[in-house]
């Protein structure tokens, strides 16, 4: 065993090396310094514009603060020149239309257009976009709050004032939370593409609407306009396009699942370009496949440009995946306590790397699974793309009649993973495929080294109730029998719940009329259940936080809401 | 409501103080507020104890409240409107020049509960005093604090600082 293990692991490739002869290999390249990464994080020209010129006008201010307002007077002088000369263009009808345009800076204009930009995107549990759309009204907000008070500049002196205004005018605040909200109503509801370039249009019309009703109307000078413009435009903008990239957090409208990422446009390219730069392979064709039984990456089929058309099997995991890795693992912790105990990868690299080990680690423990090509970088810390073999002709365990064969190989492997001390802990039929007779077990991500007992045993429990699915309980546990002793199998279903399997199981299980569960327990020796809830202080604490956490944010956002008047 | 609350007690840049070096566009800004007063409330200086709560300025009307540590907080809200209702309120002579007082007593026992308005041409300041038991005795002390400041000697301030180019 000794000697098969060591062999096993001297042929592991080292990180990204493809095995000689399964895949052309072309010159790597090795990105130089200072050259961008292939998918790099871009705010886009429009984005870096609105970015300059919110630096501009920081600049601007701290000028103004400095110098005691000392360089303001050419554009005092400006402003009231702009102003007396649109006051003499007053007209009785131009007055009526321009105060009905006015009305598109009130607090109900605001609150109408904002709740949307909140609750739809929560509607379709695109969470980000209500946080990222939530952040920057505040910051605008308070940007422009601040200000106010700081430059505390009058209404505009030497022209009749015929609107209604509130407090200072720099910077005009109806202008800047009319752009938050618009931006951000174009960037959570509208798609990318055509749709949102007239989205954006519109609102530049109805912003611009807005802030010449108020110069119009004296309220505002125009600078206060511009800068409340820029204030608007600039936060919302770049907050979207930093924080909820197109490509990494669409705008969809489906309930499917937010953890597939488009491999079209520019991702597709950048996936081309790492491929062929850090593994040196040329690829002619990158597309979806399986999604269906994948949640927590984008799984890919990837087709090598060479003679033999070799086809590689690709995982994506972008920022997404590491949060969704999060929120899971501390669901799982205060469902189970100390059993799940266990902790987040703090960064997407550390996630990919941590799956490339464990398939590296289930081929030398000779557990057949798929082996590992390595991974490239897509965008340094942010997106990953690992690379396996591709498992031609495999088929799902769950579309197939099982048979004794099928059934000792699938529980050798839980064998294999006990000998080895590794357990999976996602057993299920989409993750078990079936090649020319052979069990292969694929998706190692949850994976765990030195697993507790209990999760060991929920391994065996939850393969053998997948097994019993395509076949029955007796015969499985008569199969079992050969490799586990009836102990071992009392200990698993001692230790299965519904709830300790993965959800596709468990769903297969609730929809089968027969309680299998039951049944295998009949089967083994009595053993008294193992209770799965394990209760510690670092778990009580845990439920503490994140019930006070709750409660906190909830005040939190009831005030901020109704300090930003949208409540 | 534009409200702005004064950090800690501090006069902040938006309070009205009565002084052309001290918040000069607090107090112009005010003047825009009610454009046909001939002048505007102000505060002269904050007795001991006493803090500015809140300011806020709008179109049509100026506010502001004032804290005491003994009177509660808000315990006098000064509002500035273009008129107001003196019904029921009794006149009585004014200490303000070119003004006219008015006295409505709402509660005397608990606490202390009044409004006192300060007619003037184009504009109407209404001191609403709503003081605790243990600050009954304050509502003279906090109207000392405050004052009024003539429309002229803003305009004339504007003028001399734009060089005559702005005015109200």
């Amino acid at each position: 065993m000794r000697t098969e293990q060591a062999r096993s692991l001297r042929d592991v490739d080292a990180p990204g090396r493809l095995p000689e002869g399964a895949v052309s290999v072309t010159r790597r390249r090795r990105r130089p310094s200072g050259e961008p990464p292939p998918l790099p994080r871009d705010l886009r020209r429009s984005g870096r514009y609105w970015f300059w010129l919110a630096v501009g006008t920081v600049i601007f201010w701290l000028l103004v603060l400095i110098t005691n307002g000392v360089i303001t007077s050419p554009f005092e002088r400006l402003d009231t020149g702009i102003l007396r000369t649109i006051e003499r263009w007053r007209t009785p009808w131009l007055t009526s239309l321009m105060r009905g345009v006015h009305a598109l800076g009130s607090d109900w204009t605001v609150r109408i257009l904002a709740w949307p930009a909140i609750l739809v995107p929560i509607a379709f549990r695109r969470f980000r976009h209500t946080l990222v759309f939530v952040g920057s009204l505040l910051l605008v907000k308070s940007i422009t709050g601040a200000l106010a008070v700081l430059i505390h500049r009058p209404r505009p002196l030497g022209v009749k004032i015929i609107g209604g205004w509130e407090g200072f005018a720099h910077p005009s605040r109806p202008v800047a939370d009319l752009a938050v909200v618009l931006l951000g109503l174009t960037y959570t509801l509208v798609p990318h593409g055509s749709w949102r370039q007239s989205a954006k249009w519109v609102s530049g019309l109805l912003i611009g609407s807005l802030g010449v009703s108020r110069l119009y109307l004296a309220v505002d000078h125009p600078t206060d306009v511009v800068i409340g413009v820029i204030i608007g435009v600039a936060v919302p903008l770049v907050a979207f396009r930093l924080l909820t990239p197109n490509d990494v957090f669409p705008v969809t409208f489906g309930r499917g699942k937010a953890a597939h990422l488009d491999v079209d446009g520019p991702r597709g390219d950048a996936i081309r370009h790492a491929l062929e730069d850090q593994l040196g392979i040329e690829v002619s064709e990158v597309r979806p496949f399986g999604l269906a039984g994948s949640a927590g990456s984008t799984p890919l089929r990837i087709v090598v440009d060479d003679e033999a058309d070799t086809v590689l099997f690709g995982k994506l995991y972008a920022a997404t995946h590491l949060r969704a890795d999060r929120w899971y693992k501390l669901g799982r912790t205060l469902l189970y306590g100390r059993l799940e105990d266990e902790s987040t990868f703090s960064t997407v690299r550390r996630l990919v790397q941590y799956e490339d080990y464990l398939l590296r680690l289930m081929q030398a423990a000779s557990v057949p699974s798929a082996e590992p090509y390595g991974f490239v970088e897509i965008t340094p810390e942010r997106e990953y793309l690992l690379v396996t073999e591709f498992m031609a002709g495999a088929r799902e365990i769950g579309d197939l009649e099982v048979d004794d064969a099928m059934i000792d190989e699938a529980l050798r492997v839980v064998r294999t993973l006990w000998d080895a001390g590794l357990a999976h802990r996602d057993i299920k039929p989409s993750n078990l495929l079936v090649q020319d007779g052979r069990v292969i077990l694929i998706d190692v991500a949850f994976g765990e080294v030195r697993p507790s007992p209990w999760r060991q045993a929920v391994d065996l429990a939850n393969m053998m109730l997948t097994l019993a699915l395509r076949s029955d309980a007796q015969r499985v546990y008569s199969r079992a029998v050969l490799q586990f002793t009836p102990v071992e199998i009392s200990e698993a279903f001692a230790s299965t719940y519904k709830i300790t399997s993965p959800s596709q199981l468990r769903g297969e299980l609730r929809q089968d009329s027969r309680d299998l569960i039951r049944d295998f327990r009949r089967l083994a020796p009595y053993r008294a259940p193992v209770s799965i809830q394990r209760w510690s202080v670092r778990r009580i604490g845990l439920w503490s936080a994140v019930l006070g956490g709750a409660l906190v944010t909830l005040v939190l956002l009831l005030g901020l809401l109704s300090s930003t008047r949208l409540l | 409501m534009a409200v702005v609350p004064a950090a800690c007690g501090t006069e902040s840049r938006s309070t009205p103080m009565c002084s052309l070096d001290a918040n000069f566009n607090a107090l112009v800004l005010e003047a825009q507020a009610v454009p046909r007063a001939d002048r505007v409330p102000c505060i002269r200086s904050l007795p001991a104890g006493w803090s500015v709560f809140s300011v806020d300025i709008e179109s049509g009307r100026a506010r502001f409240t004032l804290s005491s540590d003994r009177a509660g907080a808000r315990a006098l809200e000064v509002t500035f409107t273009s008129s107001c209702d003196t019904s029921g309120a009794t006149e009585i002579p004014s200490e303000e020049a070119g003004t006219r007082r008015f006295e409505r007593i709402e509660v005397v026992t608990p606490g202390f509960r009044s409004t006192r308005y300060y007619r003037f041409a184009g504009g109407c300041a209404a001191y609403r005093f709503r003081l605790g038991e243990e600050g009954r005795a304050l509502a003279n002390e906090a109207t000392l604090a405050l004052s009024f400041i003539s429309r002229d000697t803003l305009d004339a301030k504007l003028r001399k600082e734009s060089h005559g180019r702005l005015s109200f």
